[in-house]
Formats: C-alpha cells, structure tokens, sequence
C-alpha cells in the first residue's frame, strides 16, 4: 500500500497503534537480536520460545509473538528478553530457561528471580529495565526505539511514531528546516562536532546541479558500536532524518555507506529502505509532496580511513578509499564535486525529533553548546558495559561508577579512552569532567564517534598508546608523508619502551614527533593520531619516565619489565596465583602466604590478574633487561 | 604585429651560424647537437636549414596530456619545461622531427623563435633566415614554403 | 585579480591561483617534493607547507594547493612553525632514504641528519607518487600504490607486467630520488618487469621508440618508420627538391 499523501501516513499510524492497544494486555516476548545477544546465542532462545509456544498449543489460546528486535543496548547481559506486559526482563537467558519462563511469566504472571538483574551491591533485584541503574540514569531519546521495535517492520516503526517528523517537515518552507536545525545546536555525532545547520545552509546555498546527502555508517574505532546498534536496531529513524535532510538542502539522491564488517546493519538499512519504497516515503512524489528523493546502500571495505569524509566520499565515487587534500568543504564541493552533507548516522536520527519537537525542546537537554544526547558505547573494566545515552553534560563519574557499575573486580580506576584511536585518556583526576564537545578537546581527548573504554590499574598507559598506535599504523592509508611515517616512528619508540629497550629521551622524542605529526597530516586521521600518545604523556608522565630510564612497567603488563611479588600481609594463601601460574614459578602451601619464584617466573602478568585480594604487584627489578 | 620565421633555402651557405647561435643561446654551449635549428647539407651544395614551423593544428600539443605545450600569444608552441614528464608523445608525433627531448634537462625541446627576437636570425650570414611582420606578403611566403613541404610529402606517400 | 601578503610582500594573483605558484612568481622559494607542475597537485609529501592566516585563523596549509581565493589573504613561508614542520617531514623521509639525492642538499638547508632506524633497510622511494600520476595523465594507468601505511608502494597493478604500460618512460622521468630504473639492451626496452621491442628507424637504425608508445600517439605508419632526426632530412630533402621546382 502506497501512501499517498501525510494524512494517509497519520491513518496507517493510526491503525497500527489501534491494533498494538488492543495487544496491550496480551502476552509477547522481545528477544534482543543485537549482535552481541546473538552472538550468546539469543536466536536459539527465541527458537525455543517459539517451540515452547506452539508445543503448549498456546497460539490458538493465547496470541503469543516471540519478537526479534533491535539492541536493548544492555550488551554485557545478554541475551536479554523482555516479558509483555510489565515489561520484566530478564538477562543471560538460555534456551533451558525458557519453559519456566512460560510457566511463571508468561502463564501465571510471576518472576523467575534468577534470570533478573541485581544490583552488584544491594543485591536488589530489578523487576524492569527502568529500576536498573544502567538505564535509569540514561536519557534514551535516538535509542528510543532500539530494542523496542522489529527493525525489519516498517509497521512497528510507523507504529512508534517514525516519518511523523518527515510528515510535518514537507509541509515546512526547506530555508525553515534549517533554521530549525541551526537553531537546534545539533552538533555532528561523528566526532567533529562540527554545526549541522551551518553545513546544511552551506550546502543549500552552493551552487550545483546535483546534490547529495550521506550517512556515515562506517564506525572503526575498536570497542565502538553505537552506530552500529542503531543502524541494526531502528534504520527508519536514519532514513526519516536523510529524508528531511535532503528536502531541506534540496539533494534527490543519498547513500549510506556502512562498513561490510556490519552485515545485519546492511540488512536492516537495505530492508528498510525497500519497505519505504513500497509504502511511497521513498522514491517519486513522497507523500504527494512532489519531492523525489533515492537511497542507497554502499558497502565500504573496512577500512578505518574511509570514515573520513573525503576518503568516504572517494569510495562511494568508486576510487581508491584515501582522503583528498581540500580546502572547499564538502558542502560546496564534495561527492562528484557537488554540494554534499555528509553526517553520522547519530546526527541524522536525532533530525526527525528536532523537526517534530522543535529546535527550544532539543536546546532544554544537553549543555548550552552540546545541546541533546550522546551515545556511548561503554567498555573495557567496567562492570555494565553497553550502549549507553546520555544527555550532554553528564560527567564520566556518573557514567563509569552509576551507569557503569564502577570498574571490575572492585579494581582502582585509572583511566577513560575517549573517542577511539583519535581520542586520549583521561585520568580519575578527569572523573567529574562534564562529557561535551568541547570539555572533551579542552582535555586533550575527543568526542570521537562515542567509544568509551575504561582501564584499571593493570593497564599499561604505554603499552595502550602503544596498542593505539599499531592499530593506526595498520589503518594509516600511507599517503602523507606524516602519518606514513610518523605513524612507524612512534611505533618504533613504543615498542622499544614497552619491551624493555627504552632510552632517555624517548619521551621527548614521542612529543616533537606527535606534534609535528597533528600539524602536518593530510586528513582527520592522521591529525588525531598522536592523541593517545600526547594525552599519556600529558596525564601520565611517570609512567613514560619509569618504562625510558628504569625499565619498569607499574601496571604489570609489559613483560620482564616488573617482578610480581606477593604482599605476605594480603595473601590468605588460596592458591589461585599458583593455578595462574604456567611456569610453576608460585609455591606455597595452602592458608599460608605463597612466594614468587622469580627464577621460573615469566611475567606474563596470570598471577596479577588472578589474585582475588589485589595481593600481587608488581615492583621494580634491580637489573631491568 | 606578428612576425614570422621565413626560410630561404636557396640563400643558404650551410655555414652553420644558426646552429651555433641557437644552441650558445638556448642551451649556453656550442653545440649543434641541441640546436633547435638544423641544416643538412646535401652534395652539390645544396643546404636546407630547418626549425618548427609551427604548424596551425600542431600533432605535438594535441599529443602532450600535461599541457606543457601551448600556442603562446605570438603564434608561437612554446614548451613549459616545468610541466613536462618526459613521455615523449610529442616527439613520436611531429611529422617533421622538430621537437626533440633532452635526457638532461627532462624536458621536450622545440624553436621557440627566442621569445621574438630569433638568435638564428641575428647570426644568419646571408638571409636564408628572416625574421618578418607577418603581413600579407610573408605570410604568402611562408605558405608557399609549405606548400612546397606538403606537396613533396604527398608525392612521396602517393 | 586579489591581493595577497606573502611574507610581507603585497603580491596580486588571478584568484584560485595556488599559493606555491603566487609565491614563486613573487621571488619566494618553498621547498616541494611531490609537486610537479606538469601534474594534478596532491599535496601528500606535505613539504610546502606555509601558515596562512584568513578571517583571524592561522593554520598550517599546503601551498601548493591552498588557492588564494580572498583580498587578504596573509601568508607566512618562513616561521618556526612552517620550519619545524618542513623538517619533521624531511627527517621522516630523510630516515628511510637516507641517500635519496633530491633530499640531500634540503636536508642541510634544515639542518636534518638522516637517522636510518634498526632494521629499516635505505630506501629510495619517498612515495610522492609523481610517477602513477604521470601514468593517469597520459592515459596508460599503468602504475598504482598498492599496500597501505608504511606497506605503501609503487608498483603496475597486482605486482605484474602491465599491458597497459607503454614503456613511454614518464615515470622514471618524474621520479625526482632516480628509484624508478629501466635499461636498454640490444633491441630491447624494460621498465617494471615489461620488455618492450624497440622500433628501428629504417634510414639510421637508431631504436627510438617501443612500438606500444607509437601506438599510443597514433604516430602515421609512413612517419614512424623514421626516427625524428630521419624524419626532419627526409623534410629537408623534399624542400631541395622542392627549391629545384621553384
């Protein structure tokens, strides 16, 4: 069925919510088809609730659905079910636990207490998602849908309000849309932050012929996975925000272009767009509006660089993924040389809620110059990792130790990644630093796209810089002289201080050359590249000094440069260093302090990372390889 | 105005004056081997000096991609040493063999009558080279030298 | 036309003009690599850089693609900034081809000593890729980078002899470091990996071209069979014939 004009878009939402309220009080189960849920295996519950449905014959008695949706976002838990109604949900749920789920939840309306959350500390459980800190203290307002919806139902989506933004926009002057977003404050969800107005009116503005409008779905940072999740888990918002986009700067014709690696991502979008073509939100004349507009999906080859505007735009256009030098924006001159809006995917859901509440509604949440929410995905030490958002503003305390659990194990805190490869670390010193655009580049770190990994005391702050670094030589597309090169230098350096080879100096060294590299790179890359290594050297300059001048690594992680030895005062003698241990380099006898045999031991750093009572450190040697 | 390049074949003594003016001044060596101008001295004592006659539809511009090649204000192909790449298309192209590339300079190599004032010209003993307004007359002249050319090229290919 | 500073000088240039070109024709030497002026500009050896200060912002940008494109434009081609990034560059490139000589005398001007690192085998390829952008001119796409990063190198597509390469020689002309090497044996031409067979000129036999480069201009048969020198006697010998009908 072809809608023909808004009003047939508004009656179609209407039926979808009539029918959906009269499903209110009947029982459905959402399984979380997430990546991560799948990946523990949340399709084969959700076959056993099927199973388990039809085996009781409830279909005929009950209407019964079990529901794949998008990511609930709550990844380190899954798979996750949410029971309707009530909304009980439960975590880790396995194929076995699905008949007594039936049985309580679904039959007789009682809680399995083993399957719920519990507060690490209370020991409270959580009847609904809302009574767990991780989403209690988060403002889900672009995730709102994810997790909730079949992303592979246009109908589920329209039920929830999707294209109401885009019905309202057409009948809006274009010049109005953009004043909206301008006055919005939205910034670019990519890392940038740069003003999405400003881009929109630059390229509305800019003669051409053609012009174009681009997703940008090629998430690389390792550890990040918002844009992924949203794609995966409510395309239509993604979809309704381009739309609105290119009517306003007047473009007929956008692409997604999303990384290969993401392949249900490239489903859902493809699905998606299929599902709008048929209902008539794309292709000719939407909604009788008279405006034409097409989407496609490009497919990127994976690498880290072609999230870059130029490098993604030469790809679409079908060369080499490399940036280009420029100095014409895109919004002049961008793919095929036409005026082009490229945003993240971030930035264009949150597009359809600015156009439908109004750019004052979008300005009371945030900060004054980071107006609205931010995804995060949360990972590393932390006890809640998932995808987390947040209002602007909030400060990583509340994110890492409220939303976040606090760090594993109980272990100190020591540093927050922020904003991948590009960004920097921050220390707890930076715990009650409020998260924004620019708080974020002030400190010497980033937005980034959203990554977020936090480090306990076991981490190496050299040996991560050095981590980040690999990560970028192997993404570096080797074309400016600068990273090319600059890139190996460091490397160079911090494998030598991370093996033991360190000289005096090399830190030095890793500033001149970090510096001159951020001044002198050809693009985004390589201009945020030395950001882990000049934000360590900011923020943790002892550790750069011990691994140069004393061949010690405080954190235990850099092998032969430390020995571990055991606090007599601290071990309660319970073996599990010994178990650790691969050399038999522990000896001890049982509720007796054991002691480290530094002859056989390797440090490979297993006794640290088992011992439950932080018994072990590491200390210095006397003389460092 | 204009000038062009006129020769005179029948004037020539061979002497090679303009070889060597043409290589000291352009290349700032004697050595006929780079001058833009040649002579061949045939038996009988019959010499042809012989320079670019810059052709109106010119086969080495429309073979050069870099656009190091260009018809200056004076009517002139003029080689840009600097945009050269030393693909040496121009030099497969000329029918007449008047451009050369020189290993040395990484460039292509042509008569560039000077920048307008001819070198050849100035140390030409007896007028076999002139240097004259291109009115109706010269201009008359110079066609008829290549019609000459064109004729001679189209009975050898007959 | 707009008026720009550099270095203090007040220059007026034809907008669009690129910074590197409005400085040379102003006296004012920057240093360049990559850039040929035969070929598109890439602005990947990031030697030329200058600070540019517009509308109150001054960054760091390569001149010899930054276009003066506004009255006012204040440019700065010798501050530290500019030199401490020039020479960063040429240590970089200077470390791993130590003995590339179009880096030798810069390397002074900077004061820069080549520090080859352990294990790093001397090079003599800067990757400025002004060879596979004399390729894509003339046409025969014959050479490409392959591998990214540090991996980057210049090489015919898949590390094979290319059939697209016409043995033309632009590349090795370009190369400004002498990496790109070719040799000419009997009647034989070779350049990455290709042999080519060499086209003798029937009067004096001089092998001057590959038979694919005559292809590739679309030399006249009755032409090629000569070599240019051949070509201008036997024009000369028609012009005596010529004079004798005078």
């Amino acid at each position: 069925m072809r809608l023909t004009d808004p009003k047939a878009l508004d009656e179609w939402r209407a039926r979808i919510e009539a029918k959906e309220n009269a499903r209110a009080s009947v029982p459905r189960v959402r399984v979380c088809a997430g990546t991560g849920c799948l990946a523990n295996g949340s399709a084969r519950v959700k076959s056993a609730f099927e199973a388990e449905a039809s085996a009781r014959g409830l279909a005929v008695p009950v209407d019964f659905t079990a529901e794949s949706t998008g990511c609930h976002g709550f990844c380190e838990r899954g798979p996750l079910v949410v029971i309707e109604p009530g909304e009980i949900l439960y975590e880790k749920v396995k194929p076995g636990d699905v008949p007594e789920i039936f049985e309580k939840t679904i039959l007789n309306g009682e809680i399995v207490s083993r399957l719920q959350y519990r507060d690490p500390n209370t020991k409270k459980p959580a009847r609904t998602s809302g009574e767990i800190p991780f989403y209690a203290r988060q403002h889900r307002l672009v995730l709102e849908h994810c997790g909730e919806v079949n992303p592979f139902e246009i109908a589920d989506a329209v039920g929830r309000g999707a294209y109401r933004g885009l019905g309202k926009a057409l009948s809006l002057e274009p010049g109005t849309i953009v004043s909206m977003i301008r006055e919005s404050g939205l910034r670019g969800r990519g890392g940038g932050g740069f003003p999405t107005g400003a881009k929109w009116e630059s390229a509305m503005k800019a003669s051409g012929r053609h012009r174009f409008v681009i997703a940008n779905g090629d998430e690389g940072d390792p550890g990040a996975f918002m844009d992924r999740s949203l794609m995966e888990g409510d395309p239509h918002s993604i979809l309704e925000g381009m739309l609105i986009g290119a009517y306003a700067i007047g473009a007929r014709k956008g692409f997604i272009y999303v990384r290969a690696e993401y392949p249900l991502a490239v489903k859902a979008l493809q699905e998606a767009i299929r599902q709008a073509k048929e209902r008539g939100l794309l292709g000719r004349n939407i909604l009788g509006s008279g405006f034409d507009f097409d989407l496609e999906v490009c497919r990127g080859g994976g690498a880290f660089v072609c999230g870059e505007s130029s490098a993604l735009m030469a790809s679409i256009e079908g060369r080499a993924g490399e940036p280009r030098v420029k100095y014409i924006r895109s919004t002049e001159r961008g793919l095929w040389n036409c005026p082009t809006v490229l945003n993240n995917v971030e930035t264009w859901a949150n597009v359809p809620r600015i156009v439908l509440n109004g750019p004052g509604w979008f300005r009371s949440l945030g900060t004054e110059k980071s107006p609205g929410t931010k995804i995060f995905s949360l990972v590393g030490k932390v006890k809640n990792s998932g995808l987390v958002e947040i209002p602007m503003g909030t400060t990583l305390r509340t994110m890492i130790e409220d939303i976040g659990g606090g760090v594993l194990k109980n272990r100190v805190f020591k540093a927050v990644q922020t904003g991948g490869p590009s960004g920097g670390c921050l220390p707890a010193d930076a715990l009650d630093l409020p998260v924004d655009f620019d708080r974020l580049t002030d400190s010497g770190s980033m937005m980034g796209s959203g990554g977020m990994i936090v480090m306990d005391e076991r981490t190496c702050m050299v040996d991560l810089a050095r981590y980040f670094i690999d990560f970028l030589v192997e993404e570096s597309c080797g074309k400016c002289t600068p990273c090319r090169e600059g890139l190996k230098a460091l490397q160079r350096i911090l494998h030598d201080l991370c093996s033991g080879k360190g000289r005096p100096g090399d830190g030095t060294r890793l500033r001149e050359i970090g510096e001159a590299l951020a001044d002198t790179a050809l693009c985004g890359l390589g201009q945020t590249a030395p950001n882990p290594v000049l934000s360590v050297l900011r923020y943790f300059p002892e550790e750069i000094a011990e691994h140069e001048s004393e061949g010690f690594c405080r954190a235990g992680a850099c092998r032969g440069m430390y020995w571990p030895e055991i606090d007599p005062e601290k071990c309660v003698g319970c073996g599990a260093c010994a178990k650790a241990c691969g050399t038999g380099a522990i000896r001890g006898s049982s509720r007796n302090p054991h002691v480290v045999d530094r002859a056989l031991c390797v440090t490979c750093g297993a006794c640290l990372e088992a011992c439950p009572f932080s018994a072990i450190r590491p200390v210095r040697r006397e003389n460092p390889a | 105005m204009e000038k062009v390049l006129l020769i005179s074949p029948e004037k020539c003594i061979g002497c090679g004056s303009c070889e060597m003016a043409c290589s000291i001044g352009n290349e700032g060596e004697f050595r006929p081997a780079v001058s833009r101008i040649s002579v061949h001295r045939f038996e009988g004592g019959q010499n042809v000096p012989m320079a670019c006659l810059q052709c109106e539809d010119a086969a080495c511009m429309a073979a050069c991609r870099t656009g190091a090649l260009s018809r200056n204000e004076q009517g002139v192909v003029v080689v840009d040493r600097a945009k050269c790449i030393g693909c040496r298309m121009c030099v497969m192209a000329c029918p007449f063999g008047n451009i050369s590339y020189s290993r040395a300079t990484k460039s292509a190599f042509k008569c560039d009558q000077c920048g307008g004032d001819p070198e050849c010209v100035k140390w030409c003993p007896t007028r076999a080279l002139e240097f004259l307004p291109a009115d109706t007359v010269n201009l008359q002249r110079k066609r008829a030298f290549s019609a000459t050319m064109a004729k001679a090229l189209e009975e050898v290919k007959g | 036309m707009i008026e720009i500073t550099i270095d203090g000088q007040t220059v007026s240039v034809e907008p669009g003009t690129t910074l590197l070109k409005a400085a040379r024709a102003a006296g004012i030497e920057i240093p360049t690599l990559c850039a040929h002026e035969g070929l598109p500009p890439e602005g990947n050896c990031r030697l030329c850089s200058v600070e540019v200060t517009e509308r109150g912002k001054t960054r760091l940008a390569m001149s010899c693609m930054y276009p003066a494109n506004r009255d006012g434009l204040v440019v700065r081609t010798d501050t530290d900034r500019v030199r401490t990034a020039r020479r960063f560059v040429l240590q970089m490139l200077a470390d791993r081809n130590p003995k590339a000589p179009a880096l030798r005398s810069l390397c002074e001007e900077y004061g820069v000593t080549p520090s080859a690192p352990e294990g790093v085998e001397p090079e003599l390829c800067i990757r400025c890729g002004r060879c596979v952008r004399a390729c894509e001119t003339n046409g025969t796409n014959a050479l490409s980078f392959a591998g990214r990063g540090w991996e980057r190198e210049v090489t015919p597509p898949f590390h094979e002899a290319s059939e697209d390469c016409i043995g033309c020689l632009s590349c090795a002309e370009v190369c400004p470091t002498g990496r790109i090497t070719w040799e000419e044996k009997g009647r034989k031409r070779s350049i990455w990996g290709r042999a080519f067979d060499m086209v003798e000129c029937e009067r004096c036999h001089d092998r001057y071209a590959t038979l694919e480069q005559l292809r590739f201009t679309g030399t006249d048969p009755e032409t090629a069979r000569l070599c240019p020198r051949c070509r201008k006697t036997l024009q000369q010998g028609r012009i005596r014939l010529g004079n004798r009908e005078l």
